[in-house]
């Protein structure tokens, strides 16, 4: 039995470590932060669940596995919105954003033309009718 | 081999690994050109000091260390949300500055 549990502890905590490695690994590989972040929520998520449901298996009395799990509560609730408020520095500081995010203006130009032509199908209608 | 002597081995291992990830997030944190790349990686070092905090709940069987990584998140989350909040802040003090100076300068031309 104890050492079932040692496996179960040693598998989920190792996994955890390969997430976190996997996490650290793409922090440096990325080039842009807002791709940074997205290596980065690796380990807040994954990471940290896996390490702390594997260390709490074999916690040394109930109330600390308790608390262990609740910092993955915790963590879980706060991440994202520490992720946004970075994502809300980022964009607001980055003055040469465009050069790279251009997934975000194709689509706004996409949306602006696709309101344009309605528009336009909207007025002929009218006139159409008039 | 004793289940004392695995757990050990287990623990130890799992603790020089975070630090060695740590340590590459600090030279991230030194190298990174913005400082969102900054912020960024002070925000996994405090994911994997947390994690660490709770290795040694087990390596040294104290249950009072959960608490300690359960107020060390909440102050890894704080220091994350108030740089951001304060970089935002001074960058959009200084834009602000900036176009009062300009307007101004343009201000004078217009009047000679």
């Amino acid at each position: 039995m104890e050492w079932i549990r040692f496996f179960l502890t040693a598998a989920l905590v190792l996994a955890g470590l390969v997430f976190c490695c996997i996490s650290v690994y793409g922090v440096f590989r990325f080039e842009y932060a807002a791709n940074r972040m997205h290596a980065a929520a690796i380990a807040d998520t994954m990471g940290i669940s896996l390490c702390m449901i594997g260390l709490a298996i074999s916690a040394p009395d109930f109330f600390s596995a308790f608390k262990i799990l609740l910092v993955v509560v915790f963590w879980w609730l706060s991440a994202p919105v520490a992720s946004h408020m970075l994502c809300r520095l980022e964009i607001k500081t980055d003055e040469q954003r465009d050069e790279y995010m251009t997934v975000h203006m194709d689509t706004l130009r996409q949306e602006r033309e696709a309101a344009a032509a309605a528009q336009e199908a909207a007025g002929e209608e009218k006139e159409g009718q008039a | 081999m004793s289940i004392d002597f695995a757990y050990r081995v287990l623990l130890a291992v799992t603790l020089g690994v975070l630090t060695l990830l740590a340590l590459a997030c600090l030279i991230r944190c030194i190298l990174g050109p913005r400082i969102s790349d900054r912020v960024l990686a002070i925000n996994l070092i405090g994911t994997l000091t947390v994690i660490m905090v709770a290795v040694t709940v087990l390596l040294l069987g104290e249950g009072y260390l959960a608490d300690i990584a359960l107020i060390y998140a909440m102050l890894s989350f704080l220091a994350v949300i108030l740089l951001s909040k304060v970089y935002t802040g001074i960058y959009e003090e200084h834009k602000h500055e900036e176009s009062l100076l300009a307007g101004q300068d343009g201000k004078k031309e217009a009047d000679v």
